[in-house]
């Protein structure tokens, strides 16, 4: 090296030292502002762990776990689930059910009132579910008030009526009546699920399109509101609300979650003490199984490949059941994902819902298109004279997480094993792409999942019918969508003893075709500090609810 | 001379033998040795280089041979061998890479070894261990290395076929053609590799052949710089000059004439361009834009193993290791072969 690099190398360094100490005054603040939040983790503030960044903080617009599960934190609805997973009254003072299941009147408690002062009022109600109906809201969960039943409900969202004669009406100030077009057995749980939440019209119009991207543009009614937030944020800071009408049981002071995506990273914040709860992933289950501070819940995630009808092969019933049949669930639950999942011969998950005898579906329902090489070869063979083809090659999408990608690896390997001739090529992309691509069709098998949003069989049965705006593989039987249509609005839905047989032939029928093949239903290992007691987790639309938290 | 001598001549102090202790210079005759032959003798003698080029045959030769000899498929998942640590047969006897690993637990240090545990245990041997999915990661890292090796190879052939061509034709017509080249090649070389790459992976399938076709479309522009820089020193030259009067066509001046004189600058500059493609590949899988699973690249084993670094610390060293003697050892072979061609590049 010649001395004029020497003196090059000099410079380039000195001046790179200035632009990392001009740095360093950035770092020092962050430094700051974190070792404050480690001495408030002494105190009462929880801290979470979430993979993922919050999507909306709008109850209308949001549809994934993690903003669900924050705004849960600051809006109450008109009910909330119980530790056992029971619907039991927030806002909602009394309900009164007319005879027929019809008509639900509800009382909202005086004392609940919005961060800014204001009362909350039937009124925020009947506008945010107009709201949610109205199709240029675009909400995805607009469909969700057919669901509910509501009058009119699905001629204001195909906008054939306006919203305003939504069956929703606020008889005075504190007063909300509602009326369905058919009763409704889950209706009370339905009524905890985010969609539902209220805000407030008069917030709304103030901050107009800018709702919730800033703590500013955020209201809160529940037990915590949000004191930083932007969209995106990796850290959310909440504190307690204490105008809140239960705040005497809110234990906690505050909340912060952080986004950490990697989960090694995120473990290590965990032994390090800067967070109370963490999920683990694969291999780190085996580490710390044994530890007292691990618990594992169970999640109604069904994780399900879904294959598109429209594809040549794939229309063909025995190709599908063949594949159904070809791949191995309880390895992939029990060696490849290890937290707590489980295999799926079936699409209503265990857990999910209750029936009139008081059990659970999956007692009583049969199991499907369980593990079988021989019957997948012998399907398979069956298949392949129907469709005069030897050999089939199709695309699997997946979404770019680890135990998806693993999966998928684990499906193709096993498939291609058990069926001779059939060649998967694994198609690695972000989640919403994959979403996207699977919304638009173009795809020949998708690896996906779907959440409980309710605690009735319906929140599955309803993604198959023909032509419905979750049916991406636009599978389709007449016999399934009548039993369906008639569930939700027609004659079985008015002998729930029936209704709940009718669900499992419907069941049975999708399993038969092998019109989605389950994989398996998700559970969830997480870590939680020893000082941490009482968050409730849920197998069904929240997974994590925190009021009844204590931090010691 | 005819005269006669005034007095007697003492012969030994007018003339003395100068012995063969005072020769202060003399011609050494060197057997005249071919180009190639020189080139060899002088990277011989640089240490570097030898470790360089006997490690990259070992690597070549394994990654040919070494998928063959595990008797496992590089995507062959057994099941029941998920995250088995290392065991070589004969270290075992001396208490290291006998199958056993240390497991912390946040309860205490556990040792297992999963080959006492699954059925028929004792039989298997898996030589740097299996990974979350029970895939033997001997096979796995010589099938990865046959890719980045891969990619080392397209690299040379870019830098040979496009950059070397690209520079001598600029260089030699000079004025507006080569304005135009230039030019173009600024407003190539001005787009981030990283939004090329990215851009070509939306419109291709990820895979190898958006890796190779990425390193295609950006990999040569340094190459064809050094050539067009060669190439305008020496057309002025007297040879080109008689050549040209003897009635040589452009094509034969070219590479008749100039090529086989700034040969020794483009060999080291490809030299030099192959660390950066292996780099960059491996770079692109551990982001995730590299080939599709279940393929193996050095990059990609790298990304998988990663998640398992506090889990099974073993999964990750192999490819690692691979990966970055492969890319010192092409470094030091391409320094010994600067320092033997072409001393002066060592100031650029």
């Amino acid at each position: 090296m010649t001395k004029l690099n020497k003196k090059h190398l000099l410079v380039s360094g000195l001046a790179s030292l200035l632009v990392l100490s001009a740095c360093g005054g950035e770092t020092n603040e962050e430094v700051d502002s974190s070792a404050e939040a480690d001495t408030s983790s002494d105190s009462q503030v929880l801290n979470v762990q979430v993979d993922v960044e919050v999507a909306s903080m709008d109850p209308q617009i949001a549809t994934d776990g993690t903003s669900f599960e924050v705004i849960a934190n600051t809006i109450d609805g008109l009910y909330q689930v119980d530790a056992d997973g029971n619907p039991i009254p927030a806002l909602a003072e009394t309900t009164d059910k007319s005879e027929d299941g019809l008509t639900y009147t509800f009382k909202i408690r005086e004392d609940a009132e919005w961060t800014n002062g204001e009362p909350v009022t039937a009124q925020d109600f009947v506008y945010s579910w107009r709201r949610l109906a109205n199709p240029e809201t675009g909400s995805e969960y607009g469909y969700i008030m057919g669901i509910a039943g509501l009058e009119n409900a699905n001629e204001v969202l195909a906008g054939e009526k306006a919203p305003e004669e939504l069956g929703v009406t606020a008889l005075d100030e504190k007063t909300l009546e509602v009326k369905l077009a058919n009763p409704v057995p889950y209706f009370e749980s339905l009524m905890s699920f985010i969609s539902f939440y209220p805000l407030n019209e008069e917030f709304m119009n103030e901050v107009g399109d800018q709702y919730g991207t800033s703590p500013d543009t955020l209201l809160a009614n529940g037990a915590f509101e949000i004191t930083s937030y932007e969209p995106a944020a990796t850290t959310i800071q909440l504190e307690k609300n204490e105008s809140y009408y239960d705040a005497e049981s809110i234990e906690l002071e505050g909340m912060k979650y952080q986004v950490i995506k990697d989960s090694q990273q995120a473990m290590l914040s965990y032994q390090n003490g800067d967070l109370d709860l963490v999920t683990l992933a694969g291999e780190q289950v085996d580490l710390f199984k044994d530890d007292p501070e691990f618990v594992n819940t169970q999640a109604g995630y069904l994780w399900y490949i879904s294959p598109n009808t429209l594809v040549e092969g794939l229309e063909n019933e025995n190709l599908r059941k063949a594949l159904a049949m070809s791949f191995d669930k309880e390895q992939i639950a029990e060696t490849v994902l290890k937290d707590g999942s489980s295999a799926a011969d079936y699409v209503i998950p265990e857990g999910l819902a209750t029936g009139p005898d008081g059990k659970d579906f999956r007692e009583t329902a049969d199991t499907y298109l369980a593990y079988d090489p021989e019957a997948a070869t012998e399907a398979f063979e069956v298949a392949k004279e129907e469709t005069g083809q030897d050999t089939f090659t199709f695309g699997l999408l997946v979404e770019d997480t680890e135990s998806a990608i693993n999966v998928s690896q684990v499906l193709k390997s096993q498939i291609e094993d058990t069926l001779d001739g059939v060649t998967i090529e694994i198609e690695q992309m972000p989640k919403k792409t994959r979403l996207d691509r699977m919304k638009q069709g173009d795809y020949d098998l998708g690896l996906t999942r779907w959440g409980p949003d309710y605690a009735d069989p319906m929140t599955y049965l309803d993604l198959w019918v023909t032509d419905g705006s979750n049916n991406d593989g636009s599978w389709s039987n007449e016999e399934y969508d009548e039993i369906v249509f008639s569930a939700i609005d027609g004659d079985l839905s008015l002998d729930t003893e029936a209704r709940w047989e009718a669900l499992k032939e419907a069941e049975a029928i999708i399993m038969d075709e092998a019109g989605v093949l389950p994989v398996y239903q998700k559970g969830n290992a997480v870590m939680m500090q020893d000082n941490v007691s009482g968050v409730d987790f849920h197998a069904v639309g929240l997974s994590r609810v925190y009021k009844n938290v204590v931090k010691e | 001379m005819d005269k006669t001598l005034d007095h007697p001549i003492n012969p030994i102090d007018d003339f003395t033998f100068i012995g063969a202790d005072n020769i202060s210079q003399i011609d050494e005759v060197y057997e005249e040795d071919s180009f190639w032959k020189q080139l060899v003798k002088r990277v011989m003698k640089n240490k570097g280089s030898i470790f360089g080029f006997i490690s990259i045959t070992l690597i070549i030769f394994m990654a040919l041979i070494g998928p063959m000899i595990s008797g496992y498929e590089f995507d062959e998942q057994v099941a029941g061998h998920e995250s088995m640590a290392p065991r070589i047969p004969i270290l075992e006897n001396f208490g290291i890479f006998d199958g056993t690993e240390t497991l912390k637990t946040s309860t205490g240090e556990l040792e297992v070894n999963k080959y006492e545990v699954i059925e028929g245990g004792e039989e298997v041997y898996h030589w740097f261990g299996t990974d979350v999915l029970g895939r033997d990661l001997f096979t796995r890292t010589w099938e990865g290395t046959r890719i980045s090796l891969y990619i080392a190879l397209v690299a040379v052939v870019v830098d040979v076929l496009i950059g070397m061509t690209y520079g001598m034709v600029s260089g030699y017509y000079g004025g507006r053609i080569d304005n135009i080249m230039q030019r173009s090649v600024e407003v190539l070389n001005g787009i981030p590799n990283l939004v090329v790459v990215t851009l070509l992976i939306i419109i291709l399938k990820p895979g190898l052949m958006s890796i190779t076709l990425a390193i295609a479309i950006t990999g040569w522009i340094g190459m064809s710089r050094v050539a067009r820089a060669s190439m305008l020193k020496l057309k002025e030259s007297e040879y080109v000059l008689a050549a040209r009067t003897m009635g040589a066509k452009d094509l034969t001046i070219m590479y008749k004439e100039i090529l086989p004189n700034i040969f020794s600058q483009l060999l080291i500059m490809s030299m030099f361009s192959i660390p950066n493609a292996i780099f960059t590949e491996a770079f692109l899988a551990f982001v995730g834009i590299g080939i599709p699973v279940p393929m193996a690249s050095l990059g990609s084993l790298i990304s998988e193993n990663f998640k398992s670094l506090t889990t099974h610390f073993y999964m990750i060293v192999p490819p690692v290791v691979v990966l970055a003697l492969l890319m010192l050892s092409f470094n030091l072979l391409a320094d010994g072969l600067r320092d033997a061609l072409d001393p002066t590049m060592k100031e650029v």
